[in-house]
């Protein structure tokens, strides 16, 4: 039973994951503009919507397309939940709302990481720094990697208590 | 309790989202044919590193903060 839900989590990710790799920026308003609009009060900058391609802002010189939406982070975040912790929900209606659950979770924490995660990068950008073999471009790469993984750990701990399961894993 | 049960119920929970976040990041796209693109094990180099950093990180503040006397017995020897 365990496994079934499980089974149904990985398809919905799966899915997910199929609808990103054919979306165009109006697919991806949905998660790019809430984005955006974070980055822009964190930032104190306005972007403004280009038409099929992404949002510019012209003051800081730089570009959110759909490549940023984070949906695979969306995908990680909500398996991670959903999969990682299913074993902690024990009828069928628990399971169901488990995964429902890991799904708005996902949604929102990625829509907090990833704008940490473009409002460092522009600081970066910005600065133009660069460390020996990190090129601007590892270091952005390396930059994203390290806010998505920690926002990750965070939310997986954070539903741990949730969920009430035990400090070690039993998967 | 059987040793193999046992050590399932020691993994460390930050195995969890690092096995998500390398598999969807890495082990997908290589099934998917981007093993032979450019970049690709540039790509998994930063991943690996920078994820693998901050799970070591993340398992040893944790290991530290559950076991206080452990980890003080550990760093006087």
């Amino acid at each position: 039973m365990n496994l079934a839900f499980i089974a149904l989590a990985l398809g919905v990710g799966l899915w997910l994951k199929h609808f990103y790799s054919g979306a165009g920026f109006d697919d991806l308003r949905w998660v790019l503009a809430p984005t955006v609009w974070l980055v822009e009060r964190l930032t104190g900058s306005d972007f403004v919507a280009e038409a099929q391609r992404g949002y510019y802002s012209a003051g800081l010189r730089y570009e959110i397309v759909p490549a940023c939406a984070g949906v695979n982070f969306m995908i990680v975040a909500f398996w991670s939940l959903a999969c990682g912790l299913m074993s902690t929900r024990r009828t069928v209606g628990a399971r169901f709302a488990w995964i429902a659950a890991s799904g708005f979770a996902a949604y929102a924490v990625t829509l907090l990481a990833n704008a940490t995660r473009i409002t460092i990068a522009i600081a970066l950008h910005r600065a133009g720094v660069s460390f020996g073999p990190l090129t601007p471009d590892r270091l952005h790469a390396a930059e994203g990697v390290a806010v998505y993984f920690l926002f990750l750990c965070v939310t997986f701990a954070i539903g741990t208590c949730v969920a009430g399961a035990r400090r070690v894993a039993a998967i | 309790m059987s040793p193999r049960s046992d050590a399932r119920r020691r993994l460390p929970l930050v195995a969890i989202p690092l096995l998500a976040y390398l598999g969807e990041t890495l082990v997908i796209p290589a099934m998917n044919g981007a093993i032979a693109r450019p970049g690709f094990w540039e790509h998994a180099a930063i991943t690996a590193g920078a994820s693998g950093t901050i799970a070591a990180i993340w398992a040893l503040v944790s290991f530290a903060w559950s076991n206080p006397k452990r980890a003080n017995g550990a760093r006087s020897r």
